[in-house]
C-alpha cells in the first residue's frame, strides 16, 4: 500500500496560500471540473447580461439539473440568480477560448457585459430569456429551482429546460470532443512574474467499465435477481445455480435485521465470495463453490 | 455553421439526428464528463459499510466543502439522511476503472461492495468511517446539508473535515496527477443487449490561460478595477488614460439614456482592447474618443 499523508481538519483550512491562489496540495485533493460561462441577465432597474466562469457541481439527469456556486461577495450575479423566476445559461468553452475565459473570470462593472470584452458573441437563446454564447459548441439553457446560502458561496440548483448546440460538433465523436470541450478548472499558479494564472485540463483517455457478463446486460440500475436470471438464460450459471443463488439472496433479506445471527454472518461470506466470482468471471471457480455449498 | 435546440424532454429520450445510428452520441454532447468517486457510507442500522461509486462537484474552498447527488433509493442515501453523518469521498485513478464499477452493480443490502471488489480499508483519522487505500485521495467528511430533489433524489453538502493522500502524488507535478486521477464519468456506450457501458475518462492535457495583463494579477474572481489599477501599476495605462477610463466607469453607473449607451461603448471598447492587449488601440481610443 501507497505511503499516505493525512491532513487533519485545521491542515486543510491552513492550505490557503496567497494572491487567490492555494496551496498545490489544496488543488491535489480537488477533482479537475468542468469550468462553464454562466449568463444571467440583470435585475432591473440593471440592463445588462453578464458572464463569469464558474464550475458545475451534477445534481439529477430527470429533471436535468446541476448546481452552479456563486461567491457571495459577486453581489451582481448573486442578485440575478436570487431574483423570483430566474433563468441563466451555461456555456461550455472550448480549448481555443482561455483567453475568454480569463476575461469571463473577472467582474466588470455592473451594465458591462463580460462577453463584449472576451469578443464572444451572444444569440437569442429559445427557452429562457438570457442570451446563448454563439462561440461556445453547447449552451444548456436553465432555471433556477433554489438558492441556498453556503458558507462563502451561494448555490443555484438550475433545471435544464433546453439546450442548442454548434452543428459543427454533431458526429465527432466523444474521444475528439473531449479534446475540445468543456475545459476542467485545475489549479491557479503564480507564474514567473507572480502573476496568478489559471490552468485547465482536457480529458483524453476513456476507458469502457465492465459489461455482460460481469454487470446486468442493461448496465447498471437493474436487481440482483433479474441478473443471475440472464447470467442464467446465457449458459454461465445453471438452472439450479441460479436457484441457489436466488434462494441465498431471498434468504439474506429474511436474515438482514438479524445481526447477531451465526447464519447472517455465514450467509453474507457466501453471497460476497459468489458474487466476487461473478465479476471476476470465475466460472468453474464459481460453479466448484456453487456445488459445494450446495452439497451442504 | 448553425445551431441545433433541443427541449430538455427532447434531449432526455436520447435524440438521434438523421445519418446518425448512436443514440447515446448527441445526448452526451450536453453532459459534460463529471469527476468519479467511490462513497464509504456506515448503515445506521446494521453497521455495515456500504461502498457506492458515483460522481460529485465542488461547493466552496474555505471551509472545503463539496456536494454528492443520491437516488433516494439506493442504501448511501439512507445512510447519509441525517445531518453529522459521516463518510469517506475517495477518488479513484485510472488503475481502478473495474473496481470502480462493480459498487454500481445490484448486490444486496449488506454485502460490502469493497469485499467484492477486493480494494483494502484504509483508517480514517477523524471519522469513524474507513477510506480506500488504493485510492490516492481520500476525504474524510460530515454532512452538513440536505436538500431534496425533485422527490428523486438528495443532494449531500459534505465538509471535508479531514483527508489522506497518496506521498508519491505529492512528488508529481500537475500534469502527472491529472493524467493518474480522477477518472471521469464521460458517456455510456451501448452494448448488444441494448443495455449500458458506463465509460470513464482521465485527463491528458494541461492547457494554460493568460495571465496579467489580460486580467488582474491576482487572476480569476476579481474586479476589473483591480485590473485596470494593475494596468496603470505597470504602464500599460498612463495617469491621464487611468483618470479617463475610470471617469468614464463612474459616470456609466447612474447615467441614463443615451449617455448611458454611448458610455457603455467607451467603456467596452476600452476594457475590450486591454483584454487583448491591442495597446496601440487603447492608447487611441482613450486619448480620441471624448
Amino acid at each position: 500500500m501507497a505511503n499516505k499523508r493525512f491532513l487533519s481538519t485545521d491542515e486543510i483550512a491552513s492550505l490557503q496560500g496567497a494572491q487567490g491562489v492555494m496551496d498545490p496540495v489544496a488543488y491535489s485533493l480537488r477533482s479537475p471540473m468542468a469550468q462553464l460561462l454562466l449568463i444571467s441577465r440583470d435585475v432591473p432597474p440593471g440592463d445588462g447580461v453578464c458572464v463569469r466562469a464558474t464550475t458545475l457541481c451534477p445534481l439529477t439527469w430527470s429533471p436535468y439539473s446541476q448546481s452552479v456556486n456563486i461567491p457571495l461577495d459577486d453581489e451582481r450575479v448573486v442578485r440575478n440568480l436570487s431574483a423570483p423566476g430566474a433563468e441563466c445559461v451555461l456555456a461550455e468553452p472550448t480549448r481555443d477560448q482561455l483567453r475568454a475565459l480569463a476575461i469571463c473570470g473577472q467582474r466588470a462593472p455592473d451594465g458591462i457585459c463580460e462577453a463584449d470584452i472576451a469578443r464572444l458573441k451572444l444569440c437569442k437563446s429559445l427557452y429562457v430569456d438570457v442570451p446563448s454564447i454563439a462561440d461556445c459548441p453547447v449552451n444548456l439553457e436553465c432555471v433556477v429551482d433554489h438558492v441556498e446560502r453556503y458558507h462563502t458561496h451561494l448555490i443555484a440548483f438550475t433545471r435544464v429546460v433546453g439546450g442548442s448546440m454548434d452543428d459543427r460538433y454533431l458526429f465527432k465523436q466523444r474521444d475528439e470532443i473531449i479534446s475540445i470541450y468543456p475545459t476542467n478548472f485545475v489549479d491557479d499558479v503564480l507564474d514567473s512574474d507572480g502573476n496568478a494564472r489559471r490552468r485547465v485540463s482536457l480529458l483524453r483517455e476513456i476507458y469502457p467499465c465492465p459489461t455482460f457478463p460481469y454487470a446486468p446486460k442493461s448496465g447498471w440500475g437493474n436487481d440482483f435477481d433479474r441478473w443471475m436470471r440472464e447470467l442464467r438464460d446465457e449458459a454461465y450459471l445453471s438452472q439450479p445455480e441460479c436457484e441457489l443463488l436466488l434462494a441465498w439472496r431471498k434468504r439474506w433479506d429474511e436474515l438482514f435485521p438479524n445481526l447477531d445471527s451465526p447464519d447472517r454472518a455465514a450467509l453474507k461470506t457466501r453471497l460476497t465470495d459468489a458474487c466476487r466470482l461473478i465479476v471476476q468471471g470465475r466460472w468453474a471457480k464459481l460453479h466448484a463453490y456453487l456445488g459445494e455449498e450446495a452439497d451442504r | 455553421m448553425g445551431r441545433l435546440f433541443y427541449a430538455s424532454d427532447e434531449l432526455r429520450g436520447h435524440p438521434v439526428f438523421p445519418g446518425m445510428s448512436d443514440r447515446t452520441l448527441l445526448y452526451f454532447h450536453f453532459r459534460p464528463a463529471r469527476p468519479a468517486n467511490l462513497l464509504v457510507t456506515r448503515d445506521p442500522d446494521s453497521a455495515e459499510l456500504n461502498l457506492a461509486s458515483g460522481t460529485y462537484g465542488p461547493l466552496t474552498d474555505h471551509p472545503y466543502t463539496i456536494c454528492l447527488h443520491l437516488h433516494s433509493s439506493p442504501h448511501s442515501a439512507r445512510n447519509l439522511s441525517s445531518l453529522g453523518a459521516e463518510c469517506v469521498v475517495a477518488l479513484p485513478g485510472k488503475d481502478l476503472i473495474r473496481e470502480t464499477w462493480i459498487p454500481a452493480l445490484p448486490f444486496p443490502r449488506g454485502i460490502f461492495e469493497a469485499d467484492i471488489a477486493e480494494l483494502t480499508l484504509l483508517p480514517s483519522q477523524v471519522v469513524g468511517v474507513p477510506g480506500i487505500a488504493e485510492c490516492p485521495v481520500n476525504l474524510e467528511c460530515r454532512v452538513e446539508f440536505l436538500k431534496d430533489l425533485y422527490g428523486k433524489a438528495v443532494a449531500v453538502f459534505l465538509r471535508v473535515v479531514g483527508a489522506s493522500i497518496d506521498e508519491e502524488m505529492l512528488a508529481r507535478d500537475r500534469l502527472g496527477l491529472v493524467t493518474q486521477y480522477p477518472t471521469y464519468e464521460v458517456d455510456d456506450a451501448t452494448n448488444i443487449w441494448g443495455g449500458s457501458i458506463e465509460r470513464l475518462g482521465v485527463n491528458g492535457e494541461l492547457l494554460e490561460c493568460p495571465s496579467f495583463p489580460a486580467c488582474a494579477k491576482r487572476g480569476f474572481n476579481t474586479d476589473m478595477t483591480l485590473w485596470l489599477a494593475d494596468l496603470r501599476a505597470e504602464g500599460h495605462l498612463n495617469e491621464t488614460e487611468f483618470a479617463r477610463l475610470s471617469g468614464w466607469i463612474q459616470e456609466f453607473g447612474p447615467a441614463a439614456g443615451a449617455r448611458r449607451v454611448r458610455l457603455r461603448d467607451l467603456v467596452t471598447r476600452a476594457l475590450t482592447l486591454a483584454a487583448w492587449e491591442e495597446w496601440d488601440s487603447l492608447h487611441t481610443h482613450l486619448g480620441s474618443a471624448e
